[in-house]
């Protein structure tokens, strides 16, 4: 009886894949493994300082087929003497080393090349450099893997506390999907002829020179001292000129040449930075930016969480949803090699947290500090000591389920059912309601310990 | 959808598009290095022509299918109109104008794709009758020029064939 071969499927494509690759690596060759957009696999054998013999790459070729079925590319292997573009591919500084397996003595090494439709930046972890005067700009990324989790609201509470402090604090919209911030914020107040979108676009053209892109919000932070900023998604309707809001968002996820969206969104927000320092009375730059992410897996979250900030605060609540949804993100992060340089960025926010008599508020936050750490598990090192040795490794990073200090434990937010729903234009002096204030009480006084931080002097001591 | 390219079988037109670019390419530089300048020029310009055909079946709405029902294959890339099913658009020989180019470069990527496809202006003089020419008219700066315009686009084709994407 003939039975038809079982069909490889995407998850089980890769670890073939690698295991062809390391196979090949053993001969002492330099090969890199590229996955292009469908998940298809070529891989590329380094072989301009040394040949590869007819009869193995043969072989090699045969295994990647037979192995992979369905997710072998149309060429399987490449030998890079033959190729155009070998510089280009070889020299790739996307290409990383597999995360996962440590180089042998005498091998070659093994890098891999992935290739998606959208989602390349959220893995490249980076974090934002010192101005050039040496001052910090404390950038920070409000983030909910699920909608509808109080993250707009966290921001505008947020916002303020921080102008109360002394801060000059803008407050940057990027959930360009679904806008909000802008009106929550400015109260009251004139949004700005144009918004993040609109950067977006004339910046495309070369045609964003002197957009009015931030509002001072209205509010009169109670030092004196501090300013609020916002720079909406959205820019204000004006007579005569239709705002075609849906026609600007199609467009401004194109990569134009010498820039991708990733480069574009942070020469965004930099735009808005710099008109604060351009409108303001003081003459100075936000030295708070807070960065309002968009939900879910999507480019701009991804952006805004691996490159554009030095802290994000993740919100979630405890269920299913939030802990799947951090997971597979937290996974993703770990084999591209990201999971040190991302956690050090990472805050868990337990937003809409229940405290009644029949639902306290202590008992809901062990359970999601037990979810929470079992999902942030996956970015820590092992804390299995060394075989040889019988000693940690050094400079694990393997916090305990209580430390109070590490990204898995919770900063909570009580859930407060008069804010559902909220229209702020209604509601004035909303944030400054007792109800209010104690709910974020201690977010607040957390939040701002982790913002303020200099994270180019972070140490064990800190907070974060 | 542009910007990713689907399957594609040995047997298929994007395949014999992208083999045949490579082989006129490398056949031209044979040439070229052996001074034989203008049947090098000619392959040249039938290698960016094949590559960015095998381009355009990969990653865009052009097709090699019968224009009308029970007809034979065509024998170059073409556009229908999605409204009138008529032949909008279609892809011969070099020299491309902006509109042929136009089809390559619509969505969000090939940023690298778009600078290159800028510089298929070094074959503005190219013609395919050059074959049946003396050949007195080919300059061999011309030449270098157009190797370099080739290499360039054969890279990015290659890259796009192993990326699955429009660089």
């Amino acid at each position: 009886m003939n039975l038809s071969p079982v069909p490889v499927r995407f998850d089980s494509a890769r670890p073939r894949a690698l295991r062809v690759a390391y196979e090949v690596a053993a001969q002492g060759l330099d090969v890199l493994l590229v996955r292009d957009v469908l998940g298809r696999f070529a891989l590329i054998i380094d072989d301009r300082d040394n040949d590869v013999q007819t009869e193995h790459a043969t072989a090699w070729h045969a295994r990647l087929n037979t192995d992979l079925q369905q997710y072998a590319a149309d060429r399987p292997l490449i030998l890079a003497s033959g190729m155009f573009s070998a510089d280009d591919l070889l020299g790739s500084e996307r290409a990383r080393p597999d995360p996962l397996h440590l180089p042998a003595q005498g091998h070659g090494v093994v890098r891999l090349l992935d290739n998606t439709v959208v989602g390349e930046d959220w893995s490249r972890v980076s974090t934002p450099a010192v101005e050039i005067d040496g001052s910090r700009t404390h950038r920070t990324a409000l983030y909910g893997f699920k909608g509808g989790v109080g993250r707009t609201t966290a921001t505008a509470v947020l916002a303020r506390h921080l102008a109360d402090q002394g801060h000059i604090v803008l407050v940057v919209d990027l959930d360009l999907e679904s806008p909000g911030a802008g009106p929550l914020l400015a109260v009251g107040a004139r949004l700005p002829r144009y918004g993040i979108v609109d950067q977006l676009v004339e910046s495309a053209v070369g045609n964003a020179d002197g957009l009015d892109l931030v509002s001072p919000t209205g509010y009169s932070p109670r030092t004196g001292r501090g300013e609020l900023w916002v720079a909406p998604a959205r820019g204000r309707d004006c007579e005569g000129v239709a705002y075609s809001y849906v026609d600007k968002v199609n467009r401004v996820y194109a990569d134009i040449p010498g820039m991708d969206f990733a480069d574009r969104l942070a020469a965004a927000v930099r735009a808005c930075e710099c008109a604060v320092a351009r409108e303001s009375e003081s003459g100075r730059r936000p030295d708070v930016v807070l960065l309002d992410s968009r939900a879910g897996i999507h480019d701009i979250a991804a952006v805004t969480i691996s490159r554009l900030c030095d802290l994000a605060l993740l919100f979630g609540a405890d269920n299913k949803q939030t802990w799947g949804g951090y997971g597979d993100l937290f996974v993703a992060w770990r084999s591209s090699g990201q999971a040190r340089a991302i956690r050090d960025k990472l805050r868990i926010v337990a937003s809409m947290v229940p405290d009644s008599p029949q639902r306290p508020m202590d008992t809901y936050l062990d359970s999601f500090r037990e979810h929470s750490w079992e999902c942030f598990s996956v970015l820590y090192d092992d804390d299995v000591p060394e075989p040889d040795t019988g000693q940690l490794i050094p400079g694990a990073f393997s916090p305990s389920l209580e430390d109070d200090s590490a990204p898995h434990y919770p900063i909570p937010i009580l859930f407060e059912p008069g804010l559902v729903g909220l229209d702020a234009d209604k509601a004035a002096g909303w944030q400054d309601r007792a109800f209010v204030q104690a709910a974020y009480r201690d977010f607040l006084t957390t939040a701002t310990l982790l913002i303020t931080a200099n994270p180019q002097s972070e140490s064990d001591e800190g907070p974060r | 959808m542009s910007g990713t390219s689907g399957t594609s079988s040995a047997a298929s037109a994007e395949h014999h598009y992208a083999r045949a670019a490579e082989r006129h390419h490398r056949d031209a530089i044979y040439l070229q290095d052996d001074g034989r300048l203008p049947n090098a020029d000619y392959h040249f310009g039938f290698a960016v022509e094949c590559a960015l055909k095998s381009l355009l079946l990969r990653f865009t709405v052009a097709t090699m299918a019968p224009k009308r029902p029970g007809k034979r294959p065509s024998t170059a890339p073409w556009v229908q109109d999605p409204a009138t099913g008529r032949v909008i658009h279609e892809y011969g020989h070099l020299p491309w104008v902006a509109a042929d180019i136009a089809l390559l470069t619509h969505g969000r990527s090939a940023a690298k794709l778009t600078a290159a496809l800028g510089n298929l202006t070094a074959f503005d003089s190219w013609q395919v009758g050059q074959r049946y020419l003396d050949g007195s008219s080919v300059a061999e700066v011309d030449v270098s020029q157009r190797r370099t315009v080739s290499h360039e686009i054969l890279a990015l084709h290659e890259q796009a064939l192993i990326t699955g994407r429009l660089q």
